[in-house]
């Protein structure tokens, strides 16, 4: 039992950790799992009228809202922010939307093309990553009433019933398995990746600032391309370190499996280059031998960050000296 | 962190239309020291030198395996530190939430590399096992001398820092809970 709760804690956590797309997208992987006809409603190229998903023949919609935890300063602020995206939402779903501070009926172009013909919503869940605080029901709640007696209704009905929805109700409302946390734990970790990534310091770059200096030199039309192109071969190498670390901290066996990893890539990349008469030629499949080495036993788990780690372990392979270059020697 | 282009294939480009000589040197990346047996083998060695207790009249020491494997998992990683503190405290005692905790719990269970080097010092004779803990054994004073010249020589001197550090946190059995 305890066991049990335990992973429901454990997921409403993990949801509550995300957000953004990220949430959006655990959110209906989840909900598609468990509700047959869960149908999500992509928001390109043409909107997606206020409406996340559907399901039920097109009579319970869902709306989703994962805003960045660093975003606010205050509770409050976080309250009014939830707020205000899902009475937009709202607006969106019953066809409305302010003109001079009051309410007009703007019909939806889109919705048409999303619910099946002649089917109306009668219920809708806004799912939600922080919901701690009961003061965001009252606004939402109160703003689809006034809705409903304002639009037309020609895809909600007046009456359809309004929830919001938390990770913790989230997470209690279907079984948690060992598969959705797995999911969870992956979504999570590429996430704390690219957090940690913006935030890793680079050791000793005394020898790759050098060779920028030479590139400068051998290059001297392109010195601003030059520049720039430094600055995302430091990212690349900082999403690596940061994929390298967060492995060794939580992952040690694939940590160990990433060193191999690293041990191959050199080796491939040194050789290529060595036997190659134009060395620089395969410099440019570099990236690509990094991700096919990487991604035999990545790729399932970390597909979304391959190619940015790949890039960064060459990077590397720059950074820290195996790979570098030099001007050339002139004879007077 | 936004999207990276194609810096590599980028710089190759660059390079192809300069005159810059290639030099590749493969030798010069240094493997990571984690894995280096001789280095872990040292800090076992300063782990079980600071909290091994005597064990049984014949001037034995020993350490809990669990114990030992966690402290040597924070003393590689000291960034973990903090981390470790709280889990000590119990203030992020969320049963298996995303907290600290459970980060490190699931990091230290399966440094599998910890383990391979305590066999290799258990079939060196310089560990028993004896149920849950290490013994100290026939050759421990190995590890003795490997501790005492680590710390004469000045080396590892962060990882020394860290273990000292180490000293101050109560690991508790609810840390140990499963093991």
């Amino acid at each position: 039992m305890g066991t049990v709760q335990s992973l429901i804690d454990e997921y409403a956590q993990s949801l509550a950790a995300l957000s953004g797309n990220d949430f959006q997208v655990e959110v209906c992987a989840r909900l598609q799992a468990f509700i047959l006809g869960f149908q999500t409603v992509p928001a390109n190229p043409h909107g997606d009228g206020g409406l996340d998903a559907f399901s039920h023949h097109g009579e319970r919609g869902y709306c989703c809202f994962g805003p960045e935890h660093d975003k606010f300063k205050t509770n409050r602020q976080r309250e009014a922010a939830i707020v205000d995206k899902f009475k937009g939402d709202l607006r969106r779903l019953f066809e409305l939307e302010f003109e001079n501070k009051v309410l007009k009926v703007s019909e939806s172009p889109e919705m048409a093309t999303i619910l099946p013909d002649g089917r109306k919503i009668n219920h809708i869940e806004l799912l939600v990553n922080w919901f701690e605080s009961h003061r965001i029901l009252n606004p939402i709640l109160s703003a689809a009433e006034e809705y409903g007696t304002v639009s037309k209704c020609r895809y909600v009905e007046q009456a359809a019933t309004v929830i919001v929805v938390g990770p913790k109700q989230l997470a209690n409302q279907y079984a948690v398995d060992e598969l959705t946390i797995a999911r969870a734990r992956q979504r999570v970790f590429i996430q704390k990746v690219q957090k940690k990534a913006e935030l890793v310091t680079l050791g000793s770059t005394d020898k790759f600032d050098l060779k920028l200096g030479v590139l400068k030199e051998v290059a001297p039309t392109q010195v601003e391309a030059i520049d720039a192109l430094w600055r995302e071969l430091q990212m690349a190498w900082r999403m690596a370190l940061a994929f390298e670390q967060e492995l060794d901290e939580t992952l040690p066996n694939l940590h160990r499996v990433f060193e191999a990893n690293r041990h191959r890539i050199l080796t491939r990349v040194s050789q290529l280059m060595v036997g190659s008469g134009k060395p620089w030629t395969e410099l440019e499949r570099a990236t690509q031998i990094a991700s096919e080495i990487l991604g035999k036993d990545f790729e399932k788990l970390y597909g979304a960050l391959i190619q940015d780690v790949s890039s960064g372990e060459i990077a590397r392979l720059i950074g820290e000296c195996p790979v570098g270059w030099e001007k050339p020697v002139t004879d007077a | 962190m936004p999207n990276l282009g194609h810096p590599i294939e980028t710089l190759a480009v660059m390079l192809q239309n300069s005159d810059a000589k290639p030099l590749v040197v493969p030798s010069r990346l240094a493997p990571s020291a984690i894995y280096d047996v001789e280095y872990r083998t040292a800090v076992i060695a300063l782990l079980f030198k600071e909290f091994a207790k005597p064990f049984g009249p014949a001037g034995h020491r020993r350490i809990s395996v669990a114990r030992l494997k966690l402290l040597q998992f924070v003393t590689l990683r000291p960034w973990l530190l903090p981390a470790i503190r709280e889990w000590s405290r119990g203030t992020s005692q969320g049963s298996l939430g995303f907290v600290p905790s459970i980060r490190i719990r699931r990091g230290f269970l399966s440094d599998t590399a910890h383990d391979d080097v305590i066999n290799f010092l258990v079939a060196c004779g310089i560990f028993a096992r004896q149920e849950k803990h290490l013994v100290s054994g026939e050759k421990a004073h190995t590890l003795s001398e490997i501790a005492k010249s680590t710390e004469t020589h000045k080396l590892f001197e962060g990882e020394q820092k860290v273990i000292l550090e180490l000293t101050s946190v109560k690991l508790t059995d609810s840390m140990m809970e499963g093991w």
